[in-house]
């Protein structure tokens, strides 16, 4: 596995001295390892190339010169966001699956083991694999049944971020959470190698607050929006130094498109399913929309030190649990009627007609993440949902732990006037 | 006239002699004995210890004993029922009457100068009332025991009235008050639909529906209103009030139900030996079958009278002996008045029938009203109103994340109050069917004994 690593590293242009590359390597277990809740065993970090929060990577043996992975589909309890907890199904005790990471040309062999109590393929989405490993149920080849393991197994060969789900009572098991990433590695990274490489899965959930299962049969309104299946404030922050290279990937087995946005730097869009894209025909954006069904790679230079939001710009995708049947009291003046309704109702208090970010939220149902959340050195934060953090810190060396809030220099903050 | 016949006028008449003040007193110890409340006749109605009483009683939140108290003590219908026991009593005084002796005397003067004056004189007595004596004084006991059934049936009839009517304006009074938090609910949804308008976040027919559901629930308070203002009055006539003394004024609510219920199975038996109006029409069909032997043994004899008289004739001499009138029955010797008291006697019979049938089912209806309104109490005020309760607490958890509105938590209201009038007719249910049982039973109250084995839950509902 250090070979492989050193391989993928050693060639990357403008590598740091090695005392950073094996703090690097720490603090992606911490970050890979350390929030992950209520999965299967933790994860060992194999090839090391990518961070994916919460989840990890998946760990692979050599045999025969093959990288053989095993995946193992089942149902489990995640914690999206502390306190709230969902009983969903995954591979290896997690969804979004570990990421599987492997080089342009790896012989890989994926041992998929089928742990719930239906039938399951799995489909590598956007790779081109033989037709008999494409894992369209009746069509491909044979679907897995429960309590077996099937292997799949080709070449690699292409590079990309690509994906992989079921596609076997797909509408379901995709809904239920079964999806993951599979990161290729171009042969010859040249110019393109990069210091902190994330890997985001967006998904849409529909858990009715006080409610411990998504409901599957759910086509447009979901209420819960999950990056790599957590929601803020239970998302990790993505940790970089100042003028290190970050790359952002992204894929999207959602039932909506998500427009990724970075506050702070323009980012190059620099991949997509079909493979990292040349140099020359990359564009200049601060806001990639992932469309479904499709991934996105963003590569940028992270020259802008501060705590920067990262999320999907639908502002309904950066709540948490909302409803869509409570009356439009914006702009109401709810005294008269807030008094009479106390007086029935004990505890009651109006809260329609002031900023939403503003209010506290009373005690809520069980089991659920409040719509809006947070709290900033400034105030409430009031998102939810795809909503995370960049924080660029100059000169950070440890990326194993929050570095905390960012201390904007003098003038550098909003005054009264 | 004799001595011997003025001796047997005089010892008769000594025998019937009565106080028809204390009628009333046996059927009075009945049915306070069964009841546990003082039925009296009142002979001042306004003496300053009844109206001391009846302050006394009317001090307090009204209790359902106090209403039948202060009922027992001021109801004038009831006091005139007991008056009729007096006539009843009078009746059987008369039954032991023989008619008076006749005297009859006759001076006839001669149509000479020296003739003698004719004297007559003549006792003559009623026979036929002498003989049938003792056959009417039973018959004239057994109306009067009818008559003192009736009056105790009154009694306990107008206590049964009484806490019907006391447990209807009691329910009536807690349905108002529900009622009008109805309509605070309703109008709270009005406001806020009002201030929604008036910041352009509703149209008109939004807000026309909130007042619309408002107004409806204004109307249903003064239903509610009404049947408060009725149900009171009924009361108020039951216990016989007027002027300063109708200010009395009720308790919050009709007490629950009790836990267990004692052993019912007696209580057909109980209420075939000790129900009142069966006991009146059991006496008047003894009544009729004496009446119906009298007619059979004595029908052909009617006014039969015996005496004597005496003459100062003209001869100067005094004739005196005894003298008979008796009519014959040859043509008529009674078999009409056989007919009638025959008839009489079937149709009384199959009324006594028809009322044990009617009584034995309503004793067995009131078993049933009481078991399954106590379980039905038992299940709204466990079960129903407490989940609508919690369901209104959960329900304000998800306001405070903003997944439900005031609106929602407005309709929860309405469906807690909906459980509460359950609440409400469940128990006037039972109540009433209790104060059903007491007139059934002639005041026997078999629920005051210690409750046995069948505890009331809405787990054991039918
Ligand atoms: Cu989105």
């Amino acid at each position: 596995m250090s070979v492989n690593r050193r391989t993928l590293l050693g060639s990357a242009a403008g590598l740091a001295a090695g005392s950073l590359a094996a703090g690097r390597a720490s603090a992606r277990e911490s970050e890979a390892g350390g929030s992950k809740a209520g999965g299967g065993a933790p994860q060992a970090l194999a090839s090391a190339g990518v961070i994916t929060p919460h989840v990890g990577n998946l760990p692979f043996e050599m045999i025969d010169g093959v990288k053989q992975f095993h995946l193992i589909a089942g149902e489990f309890n995640q914690e999206f966001s502390p306190g709230f907890h969902v009983r969903i199904w995954g591979y290896n005790g997690s969804s979004p699956g570990p990421t599987i990471e492997a080089v342009e040309g790896d012989r890989v062999r994926i041992l998929v083991t089928n742990r719930l109590t239906e039938a399951t393929t799995v489909h590598w989405h956007g790779m081109l694999v033989p037709s008999g490993m494409d894992g369209v149920a009746g069509i491909s080849g044979p679907s897995i049944p429960p309590g077996q393991t099937f292997a799949y197994e080709f070449t690699l060969r292409q590079h990309g971020s690509q994906m992989y789900h079921p596609h076997d009572d797909e509408m379901k098991q995709l809904a239920m959470g079964m999806m993951g990433m599979f990161i290729i590695h171009p042969r010859e990274p040249g110019a393109d190698a990069v210091d902190r490489d994330y890997v985001w899965m967006t998904h849409a959930w529909n858990i009715p607050p006080g409610t411990y299962r998504p409901n599957p049969a759910t086509m447009t309104d979901f209420n819960i929006w999950t990056l790599n299946g957590r929601v803020y404030p239970g998302t990790a922050p993505m940790l970089a130094a100042t003028g290190q290279r970050v790359r952002i990937r992204v894929g999207n087995l959602s039932m909506l498109s998500h427009p990724m946005h970075l506050h702070g730097h323009h980012f190059w869009i620099s991949g997509t399913d079909g493979g990292r894209i040349p140099p020359e025909r990359r564009w200049s954006a601060a806001t990639v929309n992932v469309a479904v069904g499709t991934t996105r790679d963003v590569d940028f230079v992270a020259d802008n030190p501060g705590d920067w939001a990262y999320h999907c710009h639908r502002s309904h995708h950066t709540m948490n649990a909302m409803s869509h049947t409570v009356p439009n009291l914006v702009g109401v003046d709810e005294r008269a009627a807030g008094a009479e309704i106390a007086a029935l109702v004990p505890g009651y208090m109006p809260m329609g007609g002031h900023g939403m970010a503003g209010m506290e939220m009373g005690p809520g149902p069980v089991n659920t993440a409040p719509m809006m959340a947070g709290r900033g050195p400034y105030g409430p934060v009031g998102m939810g949902g795809m909503f995370t953090l960049l924080k660029v810190r100059d000169g950070l060396t440890d990326f194993s732990r929050d570095p905390g809030w960012y201390a904007p220099p003098p003038g550098t903050l909003p005054r009264r006037v | 006239m004799s001595r011997v016949a003025f001796g047997l006028v005089l010892l008769l008449a000594g025998c019937a002699s009565s106080m028809p003040g204390d009628s009333f007193a046996p059927v009075a110890a009945t049915v306070s004995a069964r009841t546990g409340q003082v039925v009296a006749v009142i002979a001042v109605r306004n003496a300053p210890a009844v109206n001391a009483r009846v302050a006394g009683l009317l001090a307090h939140p009204l209790s359902v004993e106090a209403a039948v108290g202060v009922a027992l003590l001021r109801n004038a219908g009831l006091q005139a029922r007991l008056a009729a026991l007096g006539l009843a009593r009078a009746e059987l005084v008369q039954a032991g009457l023989l008619g008076n002796p006749v005297f009859a005397g006759a001076v006839r003067f001669p149509d000479r100068l020296f003739g003698l004056t004719d004297v007559g004189l003549g006792l003559m007595q009623d026979v036929t009332g002498l003989i049938l004596r003792p056959s009417r004084l039973r018959i004239a006991g057994t109306r009067y025991r009818q008559a003192e059934a009736e009056a105790a049936d009154d009694a306990v009839g107008l206590i049964a009235d009484t806490q019907l009517a006391y447990y209807e304006a009691l329910a009536a009074k807690q349905r108002a008050g529900v009622a009008r938090a109805r309509l605070a609910a309703a109008q709270a949804a009005a406001t806020l639909a009002d201030a929604q308008y008036k910041a352009g976040n509703i149209d008109a027919l939004d807000r026309a529906r909130a007042r619309g559901r408002a107004d409806e629930m204004a109307g249903r308070l003064q239903v509610a209103l009404l049947a408060v203002a009725s149900t009171r009055e009924a009361l108020t006539r039951l216990m016989g009030l007027s002027g300063p003394e109708v200010g009395w004024h009720l308790p919050a609510a009709l007490p629950d139900p009790p836990a267990a219920m004692p052993d019912t199975t007696r209580w057909e038996r109980i209420a075939v030996t000790d129900n009142f109006h069966l006991a009146a029409l059991r006496a008047a069909v003894l009544a009729r079958a004496q009446m119906l032997g009298l007619a059979r043994r004595f029908g052909w004899l009617t006014d039969i009278q015996a005496g004597v008289s005496s003459e100062q004739n003209p001869e100067n001499y005094r004739v005196t002996g005894p003298e008979l009138a008796a009519p014959l029955p040859l043509f008529d010797h009674g078999q009409a008045a056989r007919l009638a008291a025959a008839s009489r006697l079937a149709a009384d019979t199959d009324r006594l029938i028809d009322a044990a049938i009617d009584l034995r089912s309503r004793t067995r209806l009131v078993r049933e009203r009481l078991f399954r309104a106590a379980a039905l109490a038992a299940f709204y005020r466990d079960r129903v109103v407490p989940e609508r309760g919690r369901a209104l607490a959960l329900a304000m958890r998800q306001y405070g994340y903003m997944l439900l509105g005031p609106y929602d938590l407005l309709r929860l209201k309405q469906d807690e109050l909906t459980a509460q009038e359950g609440l409400i007719s469940a128990n006037l249910e039972y109540w009433t069917a209790r104060a059903e049982l007491g007139r059934a039973l002639g005041g026997d109250n078999p629920l005051k004994a210690p409750p046995t084995a069948t505890p009331i839950s809405h787990e054991v509902m039918p």
